[in-house]
């Protein structure tokens, strides 16, 4: 009779699959019955191996042909998010000059209204003219994290997640959890945009310099779709 | 009866015992002598595991249900009428037991029956369940495209190694390596998962 250490992944593994001969199988049985570890060993590949056939059957193994024939498309994606930030970025500078111009104005016309024993308008607050973004990517090996640097004048930042084309989700939850695994942020009701990405802005003080992990869930059925692993770095 | 199968749920007391040299012949010298609760441990002790050996050959989980308790009747009417020739041996007495009780139920039941079981679509519908479903597509989400397309050719598919080599060009070193490792995460999850469940319901899941 074999013991608990003798018993190797590869054997419970061919078990489960139904691979051994019929009297390693008996031998195999009779240790299960008396070895509460191996018993639990093969619950275990016993659940992993009905989760993968079962992501088998539902296409969550299936890879969409645009990733296999296309493999420049996520680089050429990223690179025409960047020159639409970049252009934006230039838009909402020009905004930003303007309205230092019209805040000039105004202060100009708020002394004036402070000489004459007014009350002066309170100064609005100016909109950023950056935008940091990240593109997280859940094909990344274990540990594996995306890096996103931070100016600190930011106000707001981006997170851009791919979907599956053809995922059959309509609308999803994003869920931001700080390294010690609390919640700091979760949004609901998020659907696709017209490029097949959730896309989501979030507010720079809610992210400081550190490690988050970000959720990406479809609502219904409520399911965990992909995990990211995201660090804030100042600038 | 709840027919969950067991996990990493069973007592540290149960566990020190069975790591007794020879557990099994204690138990039958309690069962012979009358000792009721002995019996009651002999239900604990093999009753998740013989069920779930029963289930690998049966058609549904009912009729592993009623192998588990055919085959525990009879082994208990064994072990009291002394029957039972090696004690150390109950293990193997209890898988020939479960062997003979499928056999006469596989004789009394008719051809079209028999041909309607399939034990692996039977275990797959009875350990997936939404943990399992949620701890395979995080460990799933960690795999590169090329692994993912490995590990449903070998699971889903079934393809040989040989073939799926020829597909993918993955090597064979490389095969038990991604397979380790996405049973790594799958496992870190669903456990990681079931401590949460066990945390809020203050005890862990009955067999």
């Amino acid at each position: 009779m074999k013991t608990h250490n003798q018993i190797s992944e590869e054997t419970i593994e061919r078990y489960v699959r139904h691979e051994l001969a019929d009297d390693e199988r008996r031998i195999f049985e009779e240790h299960l019955l008396e070895c509460p570890e191996c018993f639990e060993e093969v619950q275990l590949m016993e659940r992993f191996v009905a989760g993968v056939r079962h992501a088998g059957r539902t296409g969550l193994l299936t890879e969409p042909a645009s990733d296999r024939r296309m493999p420049w498309l996520m680089p050429a994606l990223a690179a025409g998010l960047a020159a639409v930030l970049i252009a934006a970025g230039a838009w909402i500078a020009t905004l930003h000059r303007s309205l230092n111009e019209s805040l000039q104005a105004r202060d100009a016309l708020a002394n004036q209204l402070a000489q004459a024993r007014l009350a002066p308008v309170q100064p609005v607050e100016m909109a950023t003219g950056n935008l940091p973004i990240a593109v997280l990517k859940a094909d990344r090996a274990a540990g594996g994290e995306s890096i996103l640097q931070m100016p600190a004048t930011t106000r707001a930042v981006a997170l851009w997640m791919d979907v599956e084309p053809g995922s059959r989700y309509r609308t999803f939850a994003l869920s931001v959890l700080a390294e010690a695994g609390t919640t700091i942020e979760t949004l609901t009701g998020l659907t696709r945009n017209s490029d097949g990405a959730v896309a989501v802005i979030l507010p720079a003080a809610k992210l400081p310099a550190g490690r988050y992990t970000v959720q990406l869930s479809s609502e219904a059925p409520p399911r965990l779709l992909a995990q990211y692993n995201l660090r804030i770095a100042s600038k | 009866m709840d027919s969950r199968p067991i996990d990493a749920t069973e007592g540290a007391a149960q566990r020190d015992a069975e790591r007794d040299p020879n557990p099994d012949v204690d138990l039958v010298a309690r069962i012979q002598a009358g000792d009721r609760s002995a019996e009651a441990v002999l239900f604990e002790r093999y009753g998740a595991r013989l069920y779930y050996l029963a289930l690998s050959r049966s058609a549904s989980p009912q009729d592993a249900e009623d192998l588990r308790s055919e085959t525990l009747l009879r082994v208990l009417s064994a072990i009291r009428n002394n029957q039972l020739r090696s004690p150390a041996a109950l293990a193997r007495f209890i898988l020939r037991t479960l062997d003979n009780v499928v056999l006469e139920m596989h004789r009394r039941e008719s051809q079209a029956s028999r041909l309607a079981a399939d034990p692996r679509a039977n275990a797959e519908r009875y350990f997936l369940d939404d943990g399992v479903k949620d701890a395979i597509e995080w460990a799933l989400a960690r795999l590169k495209p090329r692994e993912r397309d490995f590990l449903r050719m070998y699971y889903y598919e079934e393809l040989s190694k040989d073939e799926i080599a020829r597909r993918i060009g993955i090597a064979e070193e490389r095969v038990r390596l991604l397979k380790s490792r996405a049973l790594k995460s799958f496992r870190e999850r669903f456990l990681r998962g079931w401590r949460k469940d066990t945390d809020t319901s203050g005890g862990g899941p009955s067999l």
